[in-house]
């Protein structure tokens, strides 16, 4: 259908399907939800600023809305699009620490072990609530002792070998948090015969910088981002591959829709670990080797809002279904309630946790012996909120392996 | 990826037909843009406007979907739905023999074969089974006509009290007057807190009636709310549907996605259908707005008229997107100045053969079926047969897909 304002809002037809639908509107009573945040409130703010309301700064970003919306409104785009262009609320300390991951993250590896030991202390964390307003309850992602690129860069010889190359998109949380996730990539892509290489240079996608109020930065890591991408997808003809669901969101939608970069020509070659890995094992020139001796496992799978935003929850699905040693219980699609750096915010502490409940609940209840999901942040929300582990997909797809 | 059968849509229709197939062992994925349009449905269903819908089905002119099937199969074909909406837990009362009636937001009494259990009804449209019945709902509620409905069925020979209520929780909500719908109040009522509170204004209220009455917005995440409500109050607990969102109808297509699901059915769901491909004049795949291509045996058009996006209108004519199916417009003005009266522009639909195979350039396409609201025909609103057509061609369609 024809598209009129930036955001197509003139499409909305007031259904209120987007509302049934948002975590937030659900357990939190001041918030008025998508329609109303959006494109109702859109009419208002075409005319003047002071139609403005502060209240979207309780929107998650998770754009549940969207996928339920039946006229294919972009509903969460209008929302974040109105506070990058109408929010006076300027950014501050703790704004700042958790959306620059590359810088603290950088920082916190070379001394992972005192940094991990610090955050964990209860104290520390009531002093970091107090001075940061970071909920002293939030348990913080453990850093690792030294950086996936660093790995990487130990394995370039090696990588060089394969014919065919991936180049891996592997985020801040893979480098600096968790390499053993990018290891398992890099594992089950040579034994699809994939040499796996960086990009040139890898920024973090910036998903945090945008909602946390720092477009202009966010603006300048995309477009280092893209250029990267350009040179790997575009000159070296190679795919592009990331394991987290919202950088890929990230790369391939938010840069034009929220940043208005133009990313037209790399989009299509942005692509998911699973969906690529699927998508080799499906072409009938690809098979993987299981070991016959794995433990047989219940794998619960959490569908990450992104990723259903992406429309690509299936590939996951189908993947994990082919790993012999898995029985695969499909959690019905629902927000964690954590959505990136919203949940560590003391003040959003409680609609956080309320929202992940129902999740919570039926981990529980599936009696599955480990939770998958493609979100690092999922990941975090779920370990601290549940009595469950939870792995990436890949990890256990590489864990089967022989 | 590839599947036995890809649906084109995420309606009752679509879930109807994916349900049957999958539970004979088919691989099934839907496609579907967003939520449908049973969030706007009262989920009571109708077959057929008369006193006797079945024996009315018979003189029904030969473009008619029931007319295809023949009413001894729409009476099958409505018990299997029966059968199936069981499954997926949402309980039914009414028979195909003869419609009963449930009285609306707006005050009107409406036919239907099917209502919810829990559903304030009429058998015959005249009286109410209660003589005496207590309308609560909260204060600020948007688009529930209480005194419409108090009319209605005080002409029933009913005596009907009405009372408002509110909770704290309600009240934080009407600081967003435009957002205070039934999915906020069922939401509130999950909460063990507020439907306590709910039950004591009740109990104090309510006096010595017969039944108590509510907008359906008894629950969202619980099933149990309304018995739980009526063991508190020592009360029947009935309800009248609401305007949208529906909350019956979100459960509704809720209960049936889990049902699909748990049968190994595939949702795309944020997947709009855009083309197709064919070899050998059979269809070979769909591909989405999101660029995956899904290959299968057989296709289901299942997409809806225009509400659902199934149907396109323009200045040039009425287009279905996907397939480029063959369209029927009946002739002349599509539209009626009363805006009461049937409008023409409703019976538009897909062209079909006597099974359902969709024509494209009049040609029947083997493996490309359509069924419901985006079949030709027949008026949904005007006949009250939207939901029997949509549910007895969904079934008539897996039959056909297992058989072939």
């Amino acid at each position: 259908m024809k598209q009129y304002s930036e955001n197509n809002f003139e499409q909305c037809t007031k259904c209120t399907v987007c509302t049934v639908y948002c975590p937030v509107a659900a357990v939190n009573p001041l918030y008025p939800g998508p329609k109303q945040a959006g494109p109702d409130g859109e009419r208002l703010r075409m005319k003047s600023s002071e139609f403005y309301d502060q209240s979207l700064a309780l929107c998650l970003n998770c754009k549940r809305c969207e996928v339920a919306c039946p006229s294919d409104v972009r509903i969460g785009d209008i929302i974040q699009s109105a506070r990058i262009k109408h929010s006076t609320k300027k950014p501050g300390l703790r704004e700042f620490t958790l959306a620059n991951t590359d810088l603290v993250g950088s920082v916190a590896t070379v001394v992972a072990p005192v940094v991990n030991a610090t955050l964990g202390l209860k104290p520390v964390r009531h002093i970091v609530e107090g001075v940061m307003n970071i909920d002293h309850r939030r348990i913080f992602p453990k850093y690792a002792f030294g950086t996936f690129e660093s790995w990487m860069r130990k394995q370039r010889k090696e990588q060089a070998l394969f014919a065919k190359q991936v180049a891996y998109f592997h985020g801040c949380y893979v480098n600096y948090n968790n390499p053993p996730l990018g290891q398992a990539f890099v594992k089950v892509m040579n034994a699809l015969g994939y040499g796996v290489q960086l990009l040139d240079k890898e920024k973090c996608c910036g998903v945090a910088l945008i909602s946390n109020g720092f477009v202009n930065k966010a603006k300048k890591q995309a477009q280092v981002n893209i250029n990267s991408i350009r040179k790997a997808a575009v000159e070296n003809n190679l795919p592009v591959v990331a394991t987290s669901s919202t950088c890929t969101f990230t790369l391939r939608d938010e840069y034009h829709h929220l940043l208005g970069l133009d990313n037209a020509d790399i989009r299509e070659s942005i692509n998911l670990a699973t969906k690529f890995v699927y998508t080799l094992l499906c072409d009938g020139n690809h098979t993987l080797k299981f070991n016959p001796d794995a433990a047989r496992i219940r794998v619960a799978y959490h569908s990450p809002c992104h990723l259903e935003r992406l429309g690509w929850t299936p590939y996951s699905i189908e993947l994990l279904k082919l790993i012999p040693n898995v029985e695969l219980v499909k959690l019905e699609s629902q927000c964690c309630g954590i959505a990136g750096t919203y949940g560590f915010k003391k003040e959003n502490y409680a609609t956080s946790q309320s929202i992940g409940e129902p999740l919570f609940n039926a981990i529980e209840a599936s009696e599955c012996d480990i939770v998958a999901t493609d979100c690092e942040t999922c990941k975090w929300q779920i370990e601290m909120s549940t009595t469950k582990r939870v792995l990436h997909p890949i990890e256990i797809l590489a864990a089967s392996l022989l | 990826m590839r599947y036995d059968t890809v649906i084109v849509g995420g309606g009752l229709t679509a879930l109807m037909c994916g349900i049957e197939l999958a539970r004979n062992g088919r691989s099934v994925a839907l496609v579907t843009t967003g939520h449908s349009s049973l969030h706007f449905s009262s989920c009571s269903l109708g077959l057929y406007n008369a006193a006797e819908p079945l024996k009315a089905i018979e003189s029904l002119p030969q473009s008619h979907p029931y007319a295809k099937l023949g009413a001894e199969a729409v009476e099958s074909y409505a018990a299997r739905a029966t059968e199936i909406l069981n499954i997926a837990g949402i309980a039914t009362n009414g028979t195909t023999e003869a419609n009963h009636y449930i009285v609306t937001p707006m005050g009107q009494l409406r036919q239907c074969w099917l209502s919810l259990d829990g559903a304030l009804t009429s058998h015959n449209g005249k009286e109410l089974d209660y003589k005496s019945v207590a309308l609560f709902y909260p204060e600020g509620f948007l688009d529930f006509y209480a005194q419409f409905i108090c009319d209605t069925l005080g002409a029933m020979g009913t005596t009907v009290t009405s009372h408002t209520f509110s909770l704290p929780e309600l009240v934080v909500r009407r600081n967003n007057q435009t957002e205070m719908r039934s999915i906020q109040v069922a939401r509130a009522l999950d909460k063990e807190e507020n439907l306590r509170a709910l039950a004591s204004i009740i109990s104090r209220e309510a006096g010595d009636v017969e039944a108590v009455v509510l907008p359906a917005t008894l629950g969202f995440d619980h099933a149990d709310v309304r018995q739980r409500l009526s063991r508190m109050t020592d009360k029947e607990i009935l309800y009248i549907p609401t305007l949208l969102t529906s909350v019956e109808g979100v459960k509704a297509e809720r209960a049936l996605r889990r049902t699909f699901e748990s049968m190994g059915g595939t949702i795309f769901m944020g997947h709009t259908a855009v083309s197709h491909t064919t070899e050998e004049g059979l269809i070979a795949s769909v591909t989405t707005s999101k660029g995956i291509t899904l290959t299968a045996e057989e296709f289901v058009l299942a997409s809806g008229s225009f509400i659902g996006g199934g149907l396109a209108a323009d200045r040039e004519g009425v287009t279905e997107g996907v397939f480029g199916a063959d369209v029927i417009v009946s002739e002349g003005n599509q539209t009626t100045r009363d805006i009461f009266e049937p409008q023409p522009f409703m019976s538009c639909g897909v062209a079909t053969d006597g099974n359902f195979k969709v024509l494209i350039g009049g040609k029947a396409v083997e493996n490309l079926y359509a069924c419901g609201a985006i079949l030709s025909g027949y008026n949904p609103v005007k006949e009250g047969c939207g939901a029997g057509v949509a549910v007895t061609t969904a079934l008539k369609v897996a039959d056909d897909i297992i058989n072939r």
